[in-house]
C-alpha cells in the first residue's frame, strides 16, 4: 500500500503529461496577439505554468484545512 | 556613488552570514533538531538557478524571446514525474550511493571503469560551468568599478606580488566554506544540513534580489508591464519576437527535454535532490514549490530585458548584465548592490554544491581507486579515514583552482559564455545508462559504456570543439564545412542535418547514438554474473529486499571485515556503527558477529558511503574469498526467488479457488439434504396414502373370506366398497406416476394450437353427470361473440387441469344450492379461466399449502380424505409448463363488521398465454 508521496505519483504524472502538452506546439501557437497591450503568449505561458503548479500542489501536498489533527485519534478510539 | 570598501565589506558580510547559517544548521543537526524541512529542501533544489539564470536569462530574452523559459519548463515537467526521482532516492538510500557516478557504476556491477568515465565526463562538462560562475562574479565587480577592477583589495595590498585578484579571494572563501561544511563527515550519506540550509538561504536571497530589481524596473523606472511591452514593440523586430510564430518548436521542445534531463543528471542537483534528501515525503512540497520558484524568478525577465533595450536604445550595451547596469544607469546604487549580491548568491550557491558533488566523485572514483591499486603503502595504512578526508578536501581546492584557471584562461571566449547549455548536454549523456538501468533489467555494463563513450564523443565533436573554435582556439572550418571538406561530417550539420540549431543538433545525435548503442550492445552481449544481482535490485528496489545477500557466496573472516571498516571509517565511527549493527541483529557484541553474507553486504554498503560503491566492492573483495558464481547460478538464484514469489501467488490463487469451490459444495450439499428430506416426506406420505385404501380393501376382503354365510346384500355392498377403494388406489398410483413424470420432465407433450372456448365447452359437457349427482348447478361463462381463443397447449393435459378444478369445486359445494361457475376471459395476451364455487372457502393459511403434494384443505387426520392430494400440484405443473399460472382466491365467509353474513367461496384461476399468430 503506497503511502505519502507515493500515493500522489500517478496523479502527478497526469499533470506532467498535461504540462508536456500545454508547453509545446500546437497549444503554444494559439497564444497570438495581445491582451491588455501585453503579448498573449506572456499570459499563456505563465498562466499555464501557474495552473500546473496549482494542480501539482493539490495532487501532492493537499493543505489540511483548519481541521485540528488531534481530532483523528479521538475518532480512532471510538472505532 | 558606490564606495569600494563598502562593497567589499558587504561581500564579506554576506559570505559571513552564509558561514553563520551553515554553522547554525550543523549545530541544530548535531543536537538532533534537524532544520531540513520540506521547504528548505525545495529551496535547496533551486540551486539549479545559477548566475547563468540571474544574469543570462535577460540576455537570452533580448535575442530569443520567450525561449529562455524552456530551461525552467523542462525541470517543472520532470518534477511532475516524481516517480523517477523517488526511485533514485530510494535506490541511493538503500545502497548508500553518494554521487551520480556511484549510482551508474553500482547499477552495472559496481564497475570502477564506468564510475571513472562518468566522473571524467562530469568534470570536463562542469568545470567550465564553475568557471562561468566565477566569471559572473568578476564581471559584476567590473561593472560596479569600471575604473579599478580590483577596487575591493586595498591598494597597499595590491602591490604585493602574491596578492590574488578579488574573484580568486571569493573562490578561496568558497573553497573554505565547502571544506568546512561539505566534508564534515567522511561518509557522504551523512547529510550536510548546514550547507543545504545556507544554499536554501542563497536561493531565497537571489529570488528576492531579482524580484526587487524586477519590481523596481517595471513600476519605478516604467509604468508597469503594459507600458514596457507597448513601447518595446515599437522597436524593430520586437513585436514578432514576442509572438508564438517566432518560436522554433523543435528547438523549444529540444531545450525542454534537455533541461528536464539536466535537472536529474547535473551533479549538484543529484547531490541536493537525492543525497541530501532526508525524507522522501519532502518531495510533496518540492514538486510544486520548486516550479513556483522557477516561475517567480522568471516573471520579470522579459520586462527587464525589454526595459533595458528601451533604455539603451541606439547605444551599445551588454544584454547579459542588464540586471546590474539598469539600476546603475539610473543611479540607484542600493538596487545595484542588491543585484550584485543576488548574482553573488546565485554563483556561490552553485559553486559550493557542484564542488562538493564533483569532489566526491573525483576522490571516490578516480583518486582512491588509483591509490588503492598503485600504492601498496597506501593500502597498508592502519587508519585511512583521515587520509581519505584529506584527499577529498584537496580535490575541492583542486577543482576550484581548475575552474578559476579556466576562467582566467578562457576569459571572454565564447567557449565560456555558451557553456551553460553545453554542460547540460554533457550531463544528459548519463540519462540512458541511468534511467535505462532503473527500469530495464537487461541493460548491461558494456551497453552503458558504449552509449556513454559514443554520446560523449558526439558531444565533444559537435558541442565542445565548436565552442573552442568559435573562441578562436582552433580552426573553425570543421563546423560547417566538415573536416577535410567532408560536409557530411560538419560538426553543426552531422550527416547533412542542418535544420536544427546547434544545441538541438547535438542533443538529437548524441542521444540517438547513445540510446541506440546502449540498447543495441545490451541486447547483443550478456550481463556479467556480478551485474545481474544489482540490476535486479535497481529495477525492483521496492520489492527486492534481501535478494543481494542470496547472491553472495564465499568465505570471510569477521575480524578482517571489522578491520577493514576501522581502516576506512576511522576506529570510532566503525565501532559505533558495528555496535548498532550487532544490536540490530540481536547479537549484542561485535565479537559475536559472524562473517555471513549479510555482514559482508553491510560492510560493503558502509564503505560505499565513504569511498564509493566501486572501491568498496574492491576493498571488501580483497579480504573475503568470494566464490565466483557463474552467470547461470546467479540467474538460477534470481529465478528461484522470482519462482518462489510466483509460487506463492499461485498458491494464493488456488486457495481462493478452493474456498469458492467449498462454498459451492456446501450450498449444493444443503440443497441435496433438503431434497432428501422432501423425498422422505414424499415417500412416507405416499405409503400412508396407499395404505388407507389397501387397509379397507383387505378388511372387507377378510370379512368376505371369513364369513361365507354373509347375506348377499351385505356381500354386494362390501364388494362395492372394495371396487371403489381399488379404483381410488389405481387413481392414486396413476397420479403419483403422472406427477413423478411431470417433475422429472419426461412427459411427452403434444402441443397444438386449439380453441380454448371449444375445449372448455366439451369438457364441461362431459362433467354434467357429476354435477347432477351432487345436485349442484353449473354455469359456463364464455366471452361474447364466437371468436376462437387460440392457445398453444396439449389438449388432454389442459382438459385434465380443467376437470381437476371442476371436480374439486363440486366436491366442496354445499349439498343444497351448490353452484359452480367457470369463466373464460382474455386480457394482456393471456387467457384466464376462473372456476368459482360457493363452498366453505379455504382459510388463508391453507391457500398456499393446498398446492403442495398430498396436502388437502381441512384436517387430514380426522376428515375422510376426499382426493389424492396430487390434483392441484399436477395442475400447477401443467399450467406452468404452458407458461401460465395457477392460483386461488378464497373467502371463508366471516361475518362483516356490520353483522351481515359474509359470502364464502373459492375461485381457482389459471392463465395460459394466447397463441402468437
Amino acid at each position: 500500500m503506497p503511502k505519502g508521496i507515493q500515493k500522489s505519483v500517478p496523479k502527478l504524472a497526469i499533470v506532467g503529461l498535461l504540462a508536456l502538452l500545454a508547453f509545446n506546439y500546437p497549444i503554444l501557437s494559439l497564444f497570438r496577439g495581445h491582451l491588455f497591450s501585453i503579448p498573449t503568449l506572456y499570459f499563456g505561458l505563465f498562466g499555464a505554468w501557474l495552473l500546473v503548479i496549482w494542480l501539482a500542489r493539490a495532487a501532492a501536498d493537499p493543505q489540511r484545512r483548519s481541521t485540528p489533527r488531534s481530532a483523528l485519534p479521538v475518532e480512532e478510539t471510538k472505532a | 556613488m558606490i564606495t569600494d570598501w563598502f562593497v567589499g565589506l558587504l561581500t564579506l558580510i554576506y559570505l559571513g552570514v552564509l558561514f553563520a547559517i551553515a554553522r547554525f544548521g550543523d549545530r541544530r543537526a548535531d543536537a538532533g533538531r534537524s532544520v531540513m524541512t520540506s521547504t528548505v529542501y525545495a529551496l535547496g533544489i533551486a540551486v539549479y538557478c545559477t548566475s547563468w539564470t540571474f544574469y543570462g536569462s535577460v540576455g537570452r530574452a533580448t535575442t530569443g524571446g520567450f525561449s529562455f523559459l524552456t530551461i525552467y519548463l523542462g525541470p517543472t515537467i520532470m518534477f511532475l514525474f516524481a516517480a523517477v526521482i523517488l526511485k533514485m532516492i530510494r535506490i541511493s538510500k538503500t545502497l548508500r550511493l553518494t554521487s551520480i557516478a556511484d549510482f551508474i557504476s553500482a547499477r552495472y556491477g559496481k564497475s570502477p571503469l564506468l564510475a571513472g568515465l562518468v566522473t571524467v565526463i562530469a568534470v570536463i562538462g562542469i568545470i567550465p560551468y564553475i568557471a562561468l560562475q566565477l566569471k559572473a562574479i568578476s564581471y559584476s565587480l567590473r561593472i560596479l568599478f569600471p575604473d579599478d577592477v580590483e577596487a575591493l583589495i586595498p591598494d597597499a595590498l595590491e602591490t604585493l606580488a602574491f596578492m590574488p585578484d578579488s574573484t580568486a579571494i571569493i573562490a578561496i572563501i568558497l573553497a573554505a566554506f565547502t571544506i568546512v561544511f561539505g566534508t564534515r563527515h567522511l561518509d557522504v550519506t551523512e547529510r550536510h544540513e548546514g550547507m543545504v540550509l545556507a544554499v536554501a538561504f542563497e536561493s531565497l536571497f537571489k529570488l528576492v534580489a531579482f524580484m526587487a530589481v524586477g519590481v523596481y524596473v517595471v513600476w519605478f523606472l516604467n509604468d508597469g508591464f503594459a507600458d514596457i511591452f507597448m513601447r518595446a514593440e515599437l522597436m524593430p523586430k520586437i513585436e514578432t519576437l514576442l509572438q508564438p510564430d517566432s518560436v522554433s518548436y523543435t528547438n523549444w521542445f529540444s531545450l525542454t527535454v534537455l533541461s528536464g534531463l539536466a535537472i536529474l543528471m547535473l551533479p549538484r542537483q543529484f547531490q541536493i535532490t537525492v543525497v541530501e534528501n532526508v525524507d522522501e515525503n519532502h518531495m510533496r512540497r518540492a514538486v510544486w514549490l520548486f516550479p513556483l520558484y522557477l516561475l517567480l524568478i522568471n516573471l520579470f525577465v522579459m520586462p527587464i530585458a525589454l526595459a533595458g533595450m528601451l533604455h539603451f536604445e541606439g547605444k551599445p550595451f551588454v544584454a547579459d548584465t542588464l540586471v546590474l547596469t539598469l539600476p546603475l544607469a539610473e543611479g540607484n546604487s542600493a538596487m545595484a548592490l542588491l543585484a550584485f549580491l543576488g548574482g553573488l548568491s546565485a554563483a556561490t550557491g552553485m559553486v559550493i554544491v557542484e564542488t562538493i558533488a564533483l569532489a566526491t566523485m573525483v576522490s571516490n572514483d578516480l583518486v582512491v581507486p588509483f591509490l588503492l591499486r598503485r600504492d601498496s603503502e597506501f593500502s597498508r595504512r592502519k587508519d585511512l579515514s583521515g587520509l581519505i578526508m584529506l584527499i577529498r578536501r584537496c580535490t575541492i581546492v583542486f577543482l576550484l583552482l581548475l575552474g578559476y584557471l579556466y576562467f582566467r584562461g578562457a576569459g571572454e571566449a565564447y567557449a565560456l559564455v555558451s557553456i551553460g547549455l553545453i554542460s547540460f548536454l554533457a550531463v544528459a549523456q548519463f540519462a540512458p545508462a541511468l534511467l535505462g538501468g532503473m527500469y530495464w533489467k537487461d541493460g548491461n555494463r558494456k551497453g552503458a559504456l558504449a552509449g556513454l563513450l559514443l554520446g560523449f564523443g558526439i558531444w565533444l565533436y559537435t558541442a565542445l570543439l565548436p565552442s573552442f573554435a568559435r573562441s578562436g582556439w582552433i580552426d573553425s572550418g570543421f563546423i560547417t564545412e566538415g573536416p577535410f571538406g567532408i560536409t557530411l561530417l560538419a560538426a553543426h550539420g552531422l550527416f547533412g542535418l542542418t535544420s536544427l540549431d546547434p544545441i538541438a543538433h547535438t542533443l538529437f545525435w548524441s542521444m540517438f547514438i547513445n540510446v541506440g548503442a546502449y540498447f543495441a550492445v545490451s541486447i547483443m552481449t550478456r550481463q556479467d554474473p556480478g551485474e545481474v544481482a544489482t540490476a535486479n535490485q535497481f529495477v525492483n528496489i521496492s520489492t527486492s529486499g534481501e535478494l543481494t545477500t542470496k547472491i553472495w557466496r564465499g568465505t570471510a573472516s569477521a575480524d578482517a571485515l571489522v578491520e577493514l571498516l576501522k581502516r576506512f571509517l576511522g576506529p570510532k565511527q566503525a565501532q559505533s556503527r558495528l555496535q548498532r549493527y550487532a544490536k540490530s541483529r540481536g547479537l549484542g557484541k561485535i565479537a559475536n558477529l559472524q562473517a555471513d553474507a549479510e555482514f559482508v553486504m553491510f560492510s560493503e554498503t558502509q564503505l560505499a558511503g565513504a569511498i564509493g560503491s566501486a572501491s568498496a566492492h574492491v576493498m571488501v573483495s580483497s579480504v573475503v574469498q568470494e566464490e565466483e558464481l557463474g552467470l547461470d547460478e546467479v540467474l538460477n538464484i534470481l529465478d528461484e526467488a522470482s519462482q518462489v514469489r510466483a509460487h506463492s501467488r499461485e498458491l494464493e490463487r488456488k486457495s481462493a479457488e478452493l474456498e469458492a469451490a467449498t462454498r459451492d459444495l456446501r450450498e449444493a450439499n444443503d440443497k441435496l439434504l433438503e431434497l432428501d428430506r422432501l423425498k422422505d416426506d414424499f415417500m412416507s406420505t405416499v405409503t400412508h396414502e396407499l395404505r388407507t385404501p389397501l387397509t379397507s380393501i383387505r378388511a372387507f376382503s377378510e370379512m368376505l373370506h371369513d364369513d361365507p354365510e354373509m347375506p348377499a346384500e351385505d356381500r354386494t355392498r362390501f364388494l362395492g366398497i372394495i371396487v371403489g377403494e381399488a379404483e381410488r388406489l389405481t387413481r392414486l398410483i396413476n397420479q403419483i406416476l403422472d406427477f413423478a413424470k411431470l417433475e422429472s420432465g419426461r412427459v411427452e407433450w403434444a402441443m397444438e394450437d386449439l380453441d380454448l372456448r371449444g375445449l372448455l365447452a366439451d369438457t364441461a359437457e362431459s362433467m354434467t353427470q357429476l354435477f347432477r349427482e351432487r345436485g349442484a348447478g353449473f354455469l359456463l361463462d364464455l366471452p361474447a361473440g364466437d371468436e376462437p381463443v387460440l392457445v398453444n397447449v396439449d389438449r388432454d393435459r389442459t382438459k385434465q387441469v380443467f376437470i381437476n378444478l371442476l371436480s374439486n369445486a363440486v366436491k366442496f359445494v354445499p349439498t343444497e344450492a351448490g353452484l359452480v361457475t367457470a369463466t373464460l376471459r382474455t386480457a394482456d395476451g393471456f387467457a384466464t379461466v376462473a372456476v368459482h364455487d360457493n363452498g366453505p372457502g379455504i382459510p388463508l393459511e391453507y391457500q398456499s399449502l393446498i398446492f403442495e403434494r398430498f396436502r388437502q384443505g381441512g384436517n387430514t387426520m380426522t376428515d375422510k380424505p376426499q382426493g389424492t392430494g396430487l390434483g392441484l400440484p399436477i395442475s400447477r405443473e401443467i399450467v406452468e409448463h404452458f407458461g401460465g399460472k395457477l392460483w386461488v382466491e378464497s373467502t371463508t365467509g366471516e361475518p362483516e363488521a356490520d353483522g351481515t353474513p359474509g359470502v364464502s367461496g373459492s375461485t381457482f384461476y389459471f392463465t395460459i398465454p394466447l397463441a402468437q399468430d
